[in-house]
């Protein structure tokens, strides 16, 4: 990419986050109540949808969808599927809880659902999880930059890094939401320019000759979503599993529901954040089919990693190619700034303020919020210039989280019992460590374990709680007990 | 290709979210009959 262009594109995110940043810093004053991390409650639907599609939409919708279309075909298209069926989910029920609950994080309610001790253990975790997303997005920002320009991943990631710093260290939860809004704009315009001018410049007719060509090759599947029998099975499903129960309990996902308005904000706001996130996959397929089809990219070596990405670099102009840049780091860098936010919030309210200074006025926790977004995102920048693998992270770490969903669910539906909540997390997080470091589930005869830690997880968890809760009882949910108060319906 | 993967997608979000509130109104539906029995 030419210099001149790569300066425009930095320019454009430095002027827009930075002044906006700015400018909502000197509107909003830092000393009033939950302004940093939750944008004093009164976010509007647009922007709640925004950043509620943009939270779970990274580096695994672009770098990862290209990939998987590129060895299944359009059936890749449910790993954004699955978030669109994530994100009903939380609009629809967690983050409409958390709003009436009027939590500040996720282990917060535990903490009024259970015990201390419950809040205390999943905040470790939930951090250390959030942590190891994060280096992968910071990974994700290196990688897109290095095959849209000549720098190195680690170059790519340091840049992407500090981006990704200044999106939320001047005014917190509401400069996320307000750059997401403008950014989500340069994204589909990109996305959707993108792969117009592919079509015109895809040889012998366009995308029709595309599907001729998978249909000669009697790959006519590839073009399905629904795919083969055996791979909406073993891959669909999976994905759909594995998303709901671990994001929908996730603080990122939670913490714009948490900052809305109103419940009817959340809810309202569905209609706008599942078609953002569910199309952009829907476009990465496109694009991905489009480049398998040209021998010129299926003959490369590693094409599924970079086929598409040298498809987009040989046949858009750079003023295009300098868009589509600016559209991934929109997705990658509102991803990387919220998972930067949930952290220091997590560490901040559930472990600063709830062990150490209950009584910390509302700047002292904007500065130590501030304090640990640039620590941990200075280390997962450092983090990723080892590269871990990117989707086997994913699945690995999403696992930690699935006990989490069940002991939310029983304590806020049906009943609770903080030591059944224990030992499920327990048991769970003691399968998950067995199941990834020692030879048990090869001697089995399972021979590609690590994509089943989801369900390992999910199996232990909902078993322990179930059986747990049955004989040992407890009292009723957190929400029907203030349902019974207040006299209101789910 | 593009208008047959486009459309599909399309119809099958549009309808994950309208069967997501028809399943949501029930469950708040049942929800506040459930309290209204227990308040009796």
């Amino acid at each position: 990419m030419d210099l001149p262009l790569l300066i425009g594109v930095l320019a454009y995110e430095i002027i827009v986050i930075v002044g906006l940043g700015l400018w909502l810093q000197r509107r909003h004053s830092a000393a009033a109540r939950d302004e940093f991390a939750l944008a004093g409650r009164d976010l509007p639907v647009p922007v709640v949808a925004v950043t509620l599609a943009l939270t779970v939409l990274g580096t695994a919708h672009i770098l990862g969808v290209f990939e998987m279309t590129w060895m299944m075909g359009a059936i890749a298209v449910w790993f954004s599927i699955a978030h669109v069926i994530l994100l009903t989910f939380v609009c629809l029920g967690t983050g409409v809880w958390v709003r009436r609950l009027g939590v500040a994080t996720v282990p917060e309610l535990l903490d009024r659902a259970y015990t201390l001790e419950i809040r205390l253990m999943v905040s470790c975790v939930m951090a250390g999880v959030l942590f190891g997303i994060l280096t992968v997005e910071a990974q994700g920002i290196g990688i897109i930059f290095a095959t849209l320009t000549d720098w190195s991943i680690q170059t790519g990631a340091i840049v992407g890094g500090v981006l990704g710093i200044l999106y939320v260290i001047f005014a917190g939860m509401r400069e996320i939401g307000w750059v997401n809004l403008v950014n989500a704009i340069v994204m589909y315009a990109g996305l959707i320019a993108a792969t117009a001018f592919v079509g015109l410049a895809l040889p012998d007719g366009g995308y029709a000759a595309v599907g001729e060509s998978y249909r000669l090759a009697g790959e006519e599947s590839a073009l399905s979503i629904w795919g083969t029998r055996d791979l909406f099975m073993n891959f669909a499903l999976v994905n759909v599993v594995a998303v709901v129960f671990s994001q929908s309990v996730n603080q990122m996902l939670l913490q714009p529901a948490m900052a809305a308005k109103s419940e009817s904000t959340i809810r309202k706001a569905l209609w706008i954040a599942a078609p953002i996130n569910g199309m952009f996959g829907v476009f990465a397929v496109i694009l991905a089919l489009a480049a398998r089809a040209q021998p010129e990219f299926a003959g490369l070596p590693d094409a599924p990693k970079i086929g598409v990405t040298t498809m987009l670099v040989d046949y858009l102009p750079p003023w295009l190619g300098a868009l589509l840049l600016a559209s991934f780091l929109a997705a990658i860098l509102s991803t990387f700034a919220i998972i930067a936010l949930s952290i220091a919030t997590i560490f901040t309210k559930d472990i600063f303020q709830a062990l150490y200074a209950p009584k910390a006025s509302e700047r002292q926790l904007t500065f130590m919020i501030r304090l640990v977004i640039i620590i941990v995102a200075g280390v997962a920048i450092a983090v990723a210039s080892l590269l871990p693998p990117i989707l086997a992270a994913m699945i690995w770490l999403f696992a930690w989280l699935v006990p989490v969903f069940w002991i939310l669910i029983a304590g806020l539906l049906w009943r609770r019992n903080s030591f059944v909540a224990g030992l499920t997390l327990f048991s769970a997080w003691t399968a998950n460590f067995v199941w990834s470091f020692t030879s048990l589930p090869l001697q089995l005869g399972f021979e590609n374990p690590g994509a089943l830690n989801a369900y390992v997880t999910a199996l232990v968890s909902a078993g322990v709680v179930i059986i747990g809760t049955i004989v040992l009882g407890g009292r009723p949910g957190l929400l029907r007990e203030t349902f019974s108060a207040s006299g209101e319906g789910a | 290709m593009f208008w047959q993967i486009f459309l599909q997608s399309l119809g099958l979000i549009i309808a994950i979210v309208v069967a997501g509130r028809i399943i949501a109104a029930l469950a708040r539906r049942s929800g506040r009959s459930h309290d209204k029995n227990r308040e009796r």
